[in-house]
């Protein structure tokens, strides 16, 4: 009997461990009918952007979506549908949060809501940055690098939740958040890791020449470029993006240092935004010949990067080498009020302010004598452009990333147009009006 | 928002308070200790043995695990036996003489009598100044009936609340019937120590109405009637027991009618849910003759001491094991049936003094809860994913994954009564009812059930060392276990981490037998328990 009585507890306690290590998995469970309805999101609260614009709210036992289609449209992969396919989504990816569960008090509270959640975008940067995506592919993003709070969030495309939209085949990634859980090839705007090699590791980086002959032969392989720029520096062949230049000071910098480089600016890390992890930027030269090292440090060979993690490098540049890292949440409260969350400010030292100011200054100086400043309107934009190459036959990837030198709109950005051509086209245009928009409301 | 809303938010924490604080007093005032006094002396004639008596029964013998050890004695060489007109002696596997009487049955044993046991020369001295002591009244039950009334207050007042506007009606009927039937009880009985076992009873009860509560609340009703004629059969089997000898009478016959019924039940029974362990009287009367056989088994098989350890008894203990378990084979209850074996187990240990024999037990508890575990898969179909639920969630681990969810939805605190939805799961309000009680008032009070059954076994283990009798004793330590292996494979069963057998939880499952046989088995408890309280102090 005491055997018996042993076994009892043991087995009990075992329950209760189990309680401990997976309860939030049983009560998150798709078909726990507190939560979802027909699978459906049934049980949860508010979900609203910076300016308290309700994105979803639950409305006589059924989840409802904002009343207008481009902000459900724009704001879709940040709330998530309610079937729970996009994954990244605060739906899916913060059940917990949203549906107030935890495991004292279950699933239950006294109104029979969940949480509200209020996110950091602005509904209205997303609706514009969507627009500037629509007919393609791609994503736009952009972050406040002084505070994290990820303002604007647009991954393309997308489909509206109230048509009862299926994807087929033809929808290809639609349920994925491009900008989280993609990767792409950045193009030239890897070479802000490479000139951040060359300025954190060189002590003759600005005056050190290369020449540019339309291109240029590295072990007896060609390297094209986009002009023929003539015996050329730092400043202007990052300006104007020459890849002679760039290649040979790639294989001047070595395997060694630029990977250190591309690692410290986040490449082959882990990134998460609120926990939910992103896919991972990868930079790997270990077995690359030397014409490929030289393309990967024009952001070619195997390169990949992920673009909240190169938003994350790109607001450490703006913000003097402190990264800051982007969040989406930035607070919960429950149906009594009471704020059972906040976000807060997490900062990292990516580079040093030296290394970090200098490439900010090479961003500036390009905006300013090759893409004019005029082109953002005259906001204070520091940049660099991208043009991915992904394949032969296809039109390559627009890539834009910068960030704006501003206290009243201190944000970075980044930006993928699928198929969309050179980066100085649709990528940065879409930038352009998104933060000429931007200025119109926050200056 | 509904006011029993509002009144729940409240609500949901004063309910497993109140059952916290009943479970911790009503564990201390049946598990506290008392000192027993010396009852007996035996001593040899060239006075080198002087051996102290504490236990009402005793087994003079040269086995280790013998009360009265004597190592150049027969191994059970007799039995003392203490009775209200003092000592009785009885051999066993040797030879006694009283007074130069040589004895082949029981015979008393007066104060200062010489004795022969073996031939080797004793005499026997019976301590003279015991005297009956009252038993006192005990503070933690006393305290542990308080919560149990704020638990029950507070608890139906929700139930009532809830259903304003459709059984209101029944559950204030209930609740105050239930609640004066207590004060009554406990006023005329005392609330002494032991009396903590049927306060269990009531609480267990009381957790049953609220899973009766469950959806529509149409089962409350059924589930309220059934305690009480539960009760009452309580009461009147408590009392049966009060006289061993006439249960010893009756248990031939009580015996024979059940394996009647049994045989019966097995080749005419109806089936439901895979097990024909049903009767029909008419089309509206149904009952389970596999649940009420649980306490005739208990009552045939328990015995005196001297009984217990002759063979007839031997004989008529086995046929009626192996005759329940073949019946109960025959109608595909093996739930029910693993729960005989281990009663049997216990009744079997309870008779022991070889340790040898003991591990033998073990090991054939042990073979056969492996075999049980190894075998039910290939039984039936909805073992199969024992261990891997959440792989089909779907399918075959479809109830023991809602379970889960249930338990992890509810929390510590629970939705509140009528709440839930795992209740509209297949044999929620049965085999998964401790889901229920979990999701709809918190696993606090779910761990509050779950210890409930552990202190009964344990306060009837506790109350081994008193001996007062083994007719007692053995049914009190069966029934309670009986309690706990069934809650053992009820409520892990439920979550996976035992196969889903689909056996009740006492008192607490849906079933008008189930709960008539949880309360009959507390009767056995019950007088185990109070029979060890009587104590006796030195004067």
């Amino acid at each position: 009997m005491i055997l018996m009585l042993s076994l009892f507890l043991f087995a009990f306690s075992y329950f209760i461990f189990l309680y401990i290590f997976s309860a939030d998995d049983w009560a998150l469970f798709p078909s726990n009918r507190h939560v979802y309805k027909n699978g459906k999101v049934l049980y949860a609260g508010d979900i609203t952007d910076c300016e308290g614009v309700v994105l979803c709210h639950t409305q006589d036992g059924e989840r409802v979506y904002n009343d207008d289609e481009y902000i459900r449209l724009a704001t879709l992969h940040a709330v998530g549908d309610l079937e729970g396919y996009i994954a990244t989504g605060v739906h899916t990816a913060m059940r917990d949060d949203v549906t107030g569960y935890d495991k004292f008090n279950g699933l239950y509270n006294v109104s029979g809501t969940g949480n509200n959640v209020e996110l950091t975008i602005d509904s209205r940067l997303c609706v514009k940055a969507y627009q500037q995506l629509e007919g393609y592919c791609g994503t736009i993003a952009m972050y406040n690098y002084r505070t994290g709070e990820l303002v604007c969030m647009a991954s393309s495309p997308s489909f509206d939740v109230s048509d009862n939209f299926i994807a087929s085949d033809e929808d290809e990634g639609v349920y994925m958040n491009r900008f989280l859980s993609s990767t792409f090839t950045p193009g030239s705007t890897f070479k802000v890791v490479t000139a951040c090699a060359a300025v954190g590791t060189l002590d003759d980086a600005y005056e050190r020449e290369y020449v540019c002959n339309g291109g240029t032969t590295i072990k007896g392989e060609w390297v094209a470029c986009t002009g023929n720029h003539g015996t050329i520096t730092l400043e202007d062949a990052f300006a104007y993006s020459c890849n002679s230049y760039f290649s040979q000071l790639t294989v001047d910098l070595g395997k060694d240092t630029l990977t250190e480089y591309a690692e410290k600016l986040g490449f082959n890390g882990e990134f998460a935004l609120d926990g939910v992890k992103v896919a991972t930027s990868s930079y790997n030269v270990d077995d690359a010949k030397t014409i490929d090292f030289a393309w990967s440090g024009i952001g070619q060979y195997k390169d990949l990067f992920n673009p909240l993690q190169y938003l994350t490098a790109i607001g450490a540049i703006a913000n003097s080498g402190t990264a800051v890292k982007p969040y989406i949440i930035s607070s919960i409260k429950n149906d009594l009020g009471f704020e059972l969350y906040n976000a807060k400010i997490e900062e990292t030292e990516m580079l040093d302010k030296y290394t970090a100011d200098s490439v900010a200054e090479l961003m500036d100086n390009t905006v300013e004598i090759y893409y004019t400043k005029e082109r953002f309107g005259n906001l204070d934009v520091c940049a660099k452009t991208g043009t991915a190459e992904i394949g032969e036959d296809d039109i390559p990837h627009s890539v834009l990333v910068g960030f704006v030198d501003d206290t009243d709109m201190p944000f970075a950005f980044v930006a993928i147009v699928e198929n969309g051509g050179s980066g100085n086209g649709i990528a940065l245009n879409s930038v352009s009006n998104l933060l000429q928009y931007a200025a119109e409301i926050y200056k | 928002m509904k006011f029993y809303e509002l009144y729940f938010a409240v609500a949901r924490y004063i309910i497993p308070a109140a059952a916290i604080l009943f479970v911790v007093f009503a564990a201390k005032a049946v598990l506290k200790s008392r000192r027993i006094p010396i009852l007996a002396r035996l001593v040899s004639a060239d006075r080198s043995k002087v051996i102290d008596i504490h236990t009402n029964e005793s087994v003079v013998g040269s086995l280790p695990l013998c009360e009265i050890c004597v190592d150049d004695l027969s191994d059970m060489q007799s039995v003392l036996m203490r009775g209200e007109n003092g000592f009785d002696i009885a051999p066993i596997n040797g030879t006694v003489s009283v007074n130069g009487n040589s004895l082949t049955d029981v015979g008393p044993l007066p104060s200062g009598a010489s004795l022969l046991l073996d031939g080797k020369p004793y005499v026997f001295f019976a301590n003279k100044k015991l005297r009956k002591s009252a038993v006192s009244k005990s503070k933690s039950t006393l305290a542990a009936f308080i919560f149990l009334l704020l638990f029950q207050l507070v608890s139906f007042a929700y139930i009532a609340l809830r259903f304003a506007d459709s059984i209101i009606a029944t559950v204030l009927l209930t609740a105050i019937s239930l609640i004066v039937t207590e004060i009554i009880y406990i006023s005329v009985k005392k609330p002494t120590a032991s009396q903590s076992s049927t306060l269990f009873g009531f609480f267990l009860t009381t957790v049953g109405l609220m899973a009766a509560s469950a959806g529509d609340g149409s089962r409350f009703l059924k589930i309220g009637v059934c305690a009480f004629v539960g009760f009452v059969v309580f009461l009147i089997l408590r009392y049966i027991l009060n006289y061993p000898k006439l249960c010893r009478k009756m248990r031939y016959a009580v015996g024979l009618i059940f394996c009647a019924l049994m045989l019966y039940n097995a080749f005419f029974g109806t089936y439901i849910n895979g097990a024909k362990n049903w009767i029909y009287i008419g089309d509206s009367i149904s009952f389970q003759p596999s649940e009420l056989v649980k306490p005739v088994f208990i009552l045939c098989s328990t015995a005196l001491m001297n009984e217990l350890l002759s063979r007839k008894n031997f004989y008529w203990f086995a046929f009626l094991t192996l005759f329940f378990g073949f019946c109960l084979a025959m109608m595909r209850d093996f739930g029910t049936a693993s729960i005989y074996f281990v009663t049997a187990l216990i009744i079997m240990s309870m008779r022991v003094k070889r340790r040898r024999t003991i591990y033998m037990l073990i090991g054939a508890a042990m073979i056969g809860i492996i075999a049980l575990v190894s075998l039910m898969p290939y039984i039936s179909a909805r073992f199969a994913v024992y261990g891997k639920a959440w792989d089909y969630a779907y399918e075959g681990g479809y109830q023991q994954t809602r379970t889960m969810i249930a338990i992890a939805s509810g929390g510590l605190f629970g939705f509140g009564g009528a709440n839930g939805n795992l209740i509209y799961v297949s044999a929620a309000d049965t085999d998964l009812v401790f889901g229920v009680v979990c999701e709809e008032f918190g696993l606090l009070l779910g761990g509050c059930v779950a210890a409930s059954y552990c202190i009964l076994i344990l306060a009837c283990i506790k109350s081994l060392e008193y001996k007062a009798s083994s007719f007692y004793s053995v049914a009190g330590c069966a029934a309670s276990g009986l309690y706990l292996f069934q809650a053992s494979l009820n409520i892990f069963g439920s979550v996976d981490i035992l196969p889903l057998t689909g056996v009740a939880l006492p008192f607490i499952s849906n079933g008008g037998s189930a709960m008539l046989s949880s309360w009959m088995l507390l009767a056995f408890v019950n007088a185990h328990l109070e029979t060890c309280e009587r104590g006796e102090c030195v004067e």
